[in-house]
């Protein structure tokens, strides 16, 4: 019997082990939604999720994942710079489950779009697409001819949240099959 | 007079007791290790943690972090923390995107070895950062006057890996309790 207790004292020590990992990352919380993005009738999965001591000290993660299972994009940050900007102030209140989980439901949900639809045209004569589209600031990585050339094929993009009042939007490049960002836009 | 002990008459000769008491052990202890590895089972969800100075007000944390449904289509998260928890910088990547095809379903314990070695960044000064001049377009994502003004002023650096033969370099910013990126640099060494 006592070899029994000895057991159940090892079992507990040792599942004690999980418990004190849970409370380093009391919360552990996510979110899953389907887009179509990355090929025809085969859903990828956006999954955000959170991880950290208090919600409100969390890191949040955006990782997009297709049908079979293989990342194609990920993106970190924290909830605060995510929601508020920055980092938050002295006696800034709790973040609550409730409030994480609609965090993280929101920022799942991205915007589906097409590139020639949504996409401001860059339009000769302009140095920098920002200064062409004349309504939020662009950035793109690509220069005038491949922008105009992608945008133009109309290919199937995602936008997420990159900040408080930032977003980028993804495509598979045509030619190479990788994920790639062909815009970051903000105020 | 009754007799509460039971019928064993040496410790040598318990009638198989002791062997199925031990047989009980063994798997209590079997199933302790099925039920507490059962979250893990298959997947390459792991996390390394470790103190730096970074900020230079307390003792800051870096800690890393993989997951996925297995090694090779896991996620690496990269996070620092000041000595509060609060944390001042994040960064994440499919790794094999960023670190090529080195993690493999089968050899978890490769994983963690590399999240170890990823957990240790190079701190500097952002003196120690190139000139404006010597960046290449997308090396860093500031403006040139805001690049040169905190490069200028000699704050804290941490750069840590974010590819083969990559690292991405933050700034501390102590006016606002926060961290920045500052600029990505092609280095000769590796992590394996």
């Amino acid at each position: 019997m006592r070899m029994l207790l000895l057991a159940a004292a090892i079992a507990l020590s040792a599942c004690g082990q999980d418990t004190s990992t849970q409370s380093a990352n009391a919360c552990a919380r996510s979110a899953t939604h389907e887009v179509s993005w990355s090929a025809e009738g085969a859903p990828d999965t956006i999954t955000t999720r959170a991880d950290g001591p208090s919600c409100a000290q969390a890191v949040v993660t955006f990782v997009a994942r297709n049908s079979a299972g293989d990342p194609l994009w990920a993106f970190s940050s924290t909830y605060y710079d995510m929601t508020f900007g920055g980092i938050p102030p002295e006696g800034a209140p709790p973040v609550t489950n409730e409030q994480m989980d609609a965090f993280l439901a929101g920022w799942a949900n991205v915007t589906e779009a097409r590139t020639a639809a949504f996409l401001p045209e860059w339009r000769e004569g302009f140095d920098t697409l920002s200064a062409s589209a004349q309504t939020f600031s662009y950035d793109t990585p690509f220069d005038r001819e491949t922008y105009e050339m992608l945008r133009m094929r109309d290919l199937p993009m995602i936008c997420y949240a990159a900040a408080v009042e930032a977003s980028q939007c993804l495509i598979i490049d045509p030619a190479s099959r990788a994920p790639t960002m062909i815009v970051a836009y903000g105020p | 007079m009754f007799d509460h002990r039971s019928c064993i008459a040496s410790a040598n000769d318990d009638r198989g007791v002791r062997t199925m008491m031990r047989a009980l052990f063994l798997g209590a202890l079997a199933l302790v290790a099925s039920a507490c590895s059962q979250q893990q089972a298959g997947r390459c969800d792991f996390t390394h943690t470790r103190e730096i100075a970074f900020s230079g007000a307390g003792a800051d944390r870096v800690t890393v972090r993989s997951f996925g449904p297995s090694c090779d289509k896991a996620i690496g998260v990269y996070e620092i923390a000041d000595s509060d928890g609060n944390p001042v910088w994040a960064w994440a990547s499919p790794l094999q995107r960023a670190f090529g095809d080195v993690f493999t379903a089968e050899d978890p314990e490769h994983m963690e070895t590399f999240l170890e070695e990823w957990s240790q960044p190079a701190i500097g000064r952002t003196s120690d950062a190139p000139e404006w001049a010597a960046l290449v377009p997308g090396q860093a994502t500031l403006d040139e006057l805001t690049y040169a003004d905190i490069r200028a002023r000699d704050l804290p650096m941490l750069c840590h890996f974010s590819g083969t033969a990559r690292q991405t370099c933050v700034f501390w910013e102590p006016a606002a309790g926060g961290a920045g990126h500052l600029f990505d640099r092609d280095v000769e060494e590796t992590v394996e």
